[in-house]
């Protein structure tokens, strides 16, 4: 059956069709094929034209900016002939400077892995021999001497980087040579992982530069806003940008597909998901399921097995389950299926939106909105062949951003891709990988600070006042008495804990996440297991669990305060002053309820230090001289305390960024304030990740789709779809929806109203 | 960021360090618990150390350095450093080179292709060395190479025995014969970590007749790591040979890794002799470890009244670098210096006691 006839199926049964809330259409699109750049190499023009290969437009523009000397950052869709558009440049490259090695750095180890093939396949096709190696932690030790002096071409990913940059001595041969840095799907380097990454792409320049190299950059990525700053955060350099693709495409079908959907019988959203993919798997098309956890990526598999047994048992066979977790060969092995098209039915969870080969699919369902319009469209890329239609199916979920694009979907599709952000200055993340980059080579702030930046030298003096680091005539000089690169982990910038049962680790918490999922007393979630908190050793960051199901889950009672530290800036807007700026915030973590059924057995106290960290943060302080916020049979804290939480689940809306990077107070009187009602939204990691810095520019946007959102929503007292959050620590409690809708508006409405 | 602020990070790190010291002191002196730990070290030696870091404290209260451990103010390209010199007189005898000759001669495994097996077959047949094999036809020019080989200069044919059974094979060992012993540079540093951190006691130890030279550089302070590297370099000349005890796996590569730190020339790529493997193919049997105190105790006839632990050396020095007070360096230089001379006489007696025993063989 084709897409269209599938679609034509669903329209006209109402068990399905009174679910649909928009169909978009994108129509075909040719490819746009040029003719072959003069700057590639005789051998590759060749077997280009031996094979009959024509270079879609992109694919030309990038081997032809590499050529003319400039970086690139490539954002172009999923199966638009990535591998070649980065690996063509390389044998112009290697054609002029055969000694010349290359660097491909992708975000994980299954990636290098599938692309090695790739490269493998190429050279076997075009005879052009670049030795590829994968370089990483799974490199055997006695093949790493050979891959150092011979490979042409080494794949490898962030954290081997970061171990292996303080050994720069045996790798002074590779980076003498190296001339081309491969960065693939950058678009995960963002937040705070993303500046580090910044920063030890800076390190790495900073060695190459020692050894006389200055490779050119080769990035790709899924759309963003802001590609261009974005790579030039990323990397240090002005990057040309790539972003119209020539690979062609079919007719494409977006159905957005809304279980809560207005007078219509209310369904659950991963139920619906199973009985959509046992439906497009017994029509014939091969699909992909994305959700959002492991554990729903068994169960939606299971049961779309179930549906297919009873309609068409025999196809019940070719549907499985995907994810992170599985065995490197199970999960290849699944891959190898699916191209191959012995799988008809893959449910995975966003393990698989990582650019791993697998072919172009007939349908691609996701449930839920996977949190960025990046993910969207990733996934929503799976499905496609070159010139055959595709159906994408995104299915909602309860929560206010699901709900807001099924009310919005003209604005759904026109919403601009998220602002990636990266955030070099950030003061943790900086003074740590300037102490890994002072291991490896002196640091000298009047020279290094075109690496790192202007403020390194204040850094630096902190870091030898505390014998980590010592002065000299030749720079600063690690001294600290552990290896760098294991004191700086390159993924977080908090303390670790780690919880275990009996011997087994089961796994890793930051002190923040452990305060909130893992107190004494609570009742922990793992892989469909739970487990009840014993207690914590504090001195070894070790938190006991036993395997035991109690019942009831648990959730835990905190207290926010905020301190203001400094206000960086300050503008008008129609109700007060909107401020960004340095705060301390102190969590207190004092007591747990136990719940069952929704309802609370009872409150237990809890004895855990604060958790204070200094962030930024972007908060509104109202006018006083206005005559009242909110109309006066409204509550005023409930009102506030409603705008914090809507504000902040509309936020991954503007910024990239997930609801729970970010904290929020609110209240009718803060003294630092001198008494004015507040609401403050704050990032929630140490030195903060410029968030907050995005929110501040675009508040009125923010305040105006957040209200938007808020008055749309059927509710009459407020819910989960609206101003309830899932995370808040004093249950919900006060919170006036109206009110919550005054306090917004009152911030977009133009000065003369008042 | 205000100073404040700038602090409190810097002390992160400094604490997070502090949450997994480098060794681990093990109460009551449980032997049980000692194997399990790699850096453990028993109570009852930690105490007595601690007493003995305090006492060395109070006793050189006020000192300097150049008062403490008496030694030399240089200058190079790279800045300051300090050289302390002491010289020692060393008995000591070697196989000849004409009987490390003859010996080399008569292993017909020294041809390629020839294993345990056939050179035994050829022994019976009453091919007892290398110049009755080059009358075989079929090794005539095999063998003929390796007897030119053998005729060439001693870094010729060690290199060879080297390449052909390994660097940590007790033959290649005995190499060591055929050269002048002024060109051996015994090596030994002290660090303040395995990897990465600077070094802040480069040993070496070299003849002039029969007098054993040895000069330790002492970093006074982390700034004078680039001068004493270079210095140590200026006594390495081309045709010299590394003497060490595990220095191939850690010295040598950890100089040549604080060289490439600073962007300083490379060291040469000259003969390295590293006592550990055939010391521990000798004695592995008779001794619980391989460390070269513990060889030293049972083969070698001397004995260190207080020996410091390596894992605590950072720990001393840093204690020195906050204080300024060199109590803590004298232990450290005094470890470094014995090791050193331990380093040749473990050479000559390695060199008697395989010549004895595969002569016999």
């Amino acid at each position: 059956m084709s897409v269209s006839a599938f679609l034509e199926l669903i329209l006209e049964n109402r068990r399905f069709s009174d679910y649909v809330a928009h169909i978009h259409h994108t129509p075909s699109k040719q490819a746009d094929i040029v003719p072959c750049p003069e700057s590639l190499p005789p051998g590759v023009k060749r077997w280009l034209d031996q094979k009959n290969i024509g270079l879609y437009s992109h694919q030309a523009e990038a081997v032809n900016t590499v050529f003319s000397g400039d970086d690139v950052i490539l954002c172009t869709p999923t199966a638009s002939g990535k591998t070649l558009s980065f690996f063509l440049p390389f044998l112009s490259i290697r054609h002029i400077d055969p000694d010349a090695t290359a660097l491909a750095i992708y975000p994980a180890k299954a990636l290098t892995r599938d692309q090695l093939r790739s490269i493998q396949d190429l050279e076997k096709e075009t005879g052009i021999r670049v030795d590829p190696a994968i370089y990483d932690g799974d490199t055997p030790q006695h093949d790493r001497p050979l891959i150092r002096s011979q490979a042409g071409m080494v794949l490898t990913n962030p954290y081997e980087i970061h171990q292996i940059l303080p050994w720069h001595r045996q790798w002074s041969s590779f980076f003498s040579r190296l001339r081309y840095i491969i960065l693939d799907e950058t678009h995960q380097y963002r937040g705070v992982f993303g500046s580090s990454m910044a920063l030890l792409i800076r390190r790495l320049l900073r060695i190459c530069g020692h050894y006389g190299s200055s490779p050119q950059f080769f990035l790709s990525s899924a759309t963003l806003a802001n590609p261009a700053l974005f790579a030039e955060q990323l990397c240090g350099r002005k990057m040309r940008v790539i972003d119209s693709s020539g690979a062609p495409a079919g007719d494409r079908y977006f159905i957005l597909y809304n279980p809560y959907q207005e007078r219509a019988v209310p369904r659950s959203v991963y139920s619906e998901s199973a009985r959509l993919l046992a439906a497009l798997v017994d029509s014939g098309l091969q699909s992909l399921c994305f959700t959002g956890s492991r554990r729903m990526t068994e169960l939606v598999s299971v049961w779309t097995k179930n549906a297919l047994f009873d309609i068409s048992p025999g196809k019940a066979g070719s549907v499985a389950a995907y994810r992170a977790g599985y065995l490197p060969s199970e999960r290849q092995e699944l891959e190898k299926n699916l191209k191959i098209g012995k799988i008809r039915g893959l449910v995975s969870t966003n393990a698989l939106e990582l650019g791993i080969d697998i072919g172009s699919l007939d349908a691609v369902i996701m449930t839920g909105y996977p949190g960025t319009m990046m993910s969207v469209w990733q996934q929503a890329g799976r499905a496609g062949r070159s010139t055959s239609d595709a159906l994408v199916l995104l299915i909602a979920m309860q929560n206010p951003i699901d709900q807001f694009f099924m009310r919005h979907p003209e604005g759904f599709f026109a919403r601009s891709h998220e602002h990636a952000i990266i955030d070099i200055k950030n003061p943790y993340v900086l003074s740590g990988q300037l102490l890994c980059a002072s291991s490896e080579l002196p640091v000298r702030p009047e020279e290094d600070n075109t690496w790192f930046g202007d403020d390194i030298s204040g850094h630096l003096k902190s870091l030898q006042s505390n014998g980590i680091v010592a002065g000299s005539a030749r720079g600063y000089i690690y001294t600290g008495r552990k290896r760098a690169s294991e004191l700086v982990s390159l993924s977080q910038i908090s303390d670790t804990w780690t919880v275990e049962s009996g011997k087994k680790v089961i796994e890793t918490l930051s002190l923040r996440q452990a305060c909130r999922e893992a107190h004494p007393g609570a009742v922990l979630h793992h892989q469909g297991m739970r487990y009840l908190i014993e207690g914590w050793d504090d001195e070894r960051h070790r938190i006991k669990a036993i395997n035991d199901d109690p019942g009831y889950y648990t959730k835990v009672n905190q207290q926010i305060s905020v301190r203001i530290l400094d206000r960086m800036a300050i503008r008008k807007v129609s109700s007060g002053d909107l401020v960004l700026g340095r705060v301390e915030v102190s969590e207190c973590y004092f007591g747990y309820r136990k719940i069952l059924d929704e309802k609370v057995l009872s409150s237990e106290p809890l004895s855990l230090n604060p958790v204070t960290f200094d962030t930024i943060s972007v908060w509104i302080e109202f006018s006083p001289l206005k005559p009242s916020l909110v109309s006066k049979d409204r509550d005023l804290a409930g009102s506030l305390h409603g705008a914090e939480h809507s504000l902040i689940a509309m936020m991954p809306y503007h910024v990239l960024c997930d609801r729970w990077d970010l904290g929020g107070l609110s209240s009718a009187s803060f003294p630092e304030s001198d008494g004015k009602p507040v609401i403050f939204i704050y990032d929630g990691y140490e030195g903060g990740i410029g968030l907050s810095e995005r929110a501040y520019k675009i508040y009125e946007d923010l305040c105006r789709s957040t209200e938007k959102m808020v008055h749309e929503c059927r509710c009459s007292n407020g819910c989960p779809a609206c101003i309830q959050s899932p995370k808040c620590g004093s249950d919900n409690q006060p919170l006036d929806k109206e009110g919550c809708i005054e306090v917004l508006g009152s911030i977009t409405v133009p000065e003369q109203n008042y | 960021m205000s100073e404040a602020d700038l602090a409190v990070i810097g002390r992160r790190w400094q604490e997070r360090i502090e949450a997994s010291p480098e060794y681990s002191v093990i109460a009551n002196d449980n032997v049980f618990r000692l194997g399990f730990n790699q850096n453990a070290i028993k109570e009852s030696v930690y105490c007595n150390l601690q007493n003995l870091l305090n006492n060395l404290c109070l006793k050189y209260e006020g000192y300097s350095v150049l008062e403490a451990l008496p030694g030399e103010v240089f200058e190079n390209d790279e800045g300051e450093y300090y050289k302390i010199s002491s010289s020692h007189p060393c008995v000591f005898s070697s196989p000849g080179s004409h009987d490390i000759g003859l010996f080399l001669r008569q292993d017909l495994s020294l041809v390629r292709g020839i294993g345990k097996v056939t050179s035994k077959r050829f022994k019976e047949l009453g091919c007892c060395n290398l110049s009755d094999l080059v009358k075989w036809k079929r090794f005539h020019k095999s063998a003929g190479n390796v007897l030119d080989i053998l005729d060439d200069t001693p870094h010729s044919i060690s290199r060879f025995l080297f390449a052909r059974k390994g660097a940590a094979h007790p033959a290649s060992l005995l190499t060591s014969c055929l050269h002048h012993h002024e060109l051996f540079r015994f090596v030994d540093i002290e660090t303040l970590g395995m990897f990465g951190r600077p070094l802040i006691l480069i040993g070496l130890g070299f003849f002039k007749g029969v007098t054993l030279h040895i000069v330790q550089f002492l970093l006074r302070e982390i700034g004078e790591e680039a001068a004493a590297l270079s210095a140590f370099c200026d006594l390495i000349p081309d045709d010299a040979i590394f003497v060490s005890f595990n220095g191939k796996c850690f010295d040598i590569p950890y100089i040549s890794d604080r060289l490439a730190y600073y962007g300083l020339s490379p060291l040469p790529d000259i003969l390295h002799y590293d006592l550990l493997h055939p010391a521990r193919r000798l004695w592995k049997n008779d001794v619980c470890d391989c460390r070269l105190t513990t060889l030293e105790r049972h083969f070698l006839n001397c004995y260190r009244r207080e020996d410091l632990p390596g894992a605590l050396v950072p720990e001393w020095y840093a204690r020195y670098m906050e204080t300024e007070n060199p109590g803590p360096l004298i232990p450290v230089v005094e470890h470094n210096r014995q090791d050193v001379l331990t380093l040749a006489i473990l050479l000559f007696r390695l060199q008697q006691e395989w010549y004895e025993r595969l002569r016999v063989s």
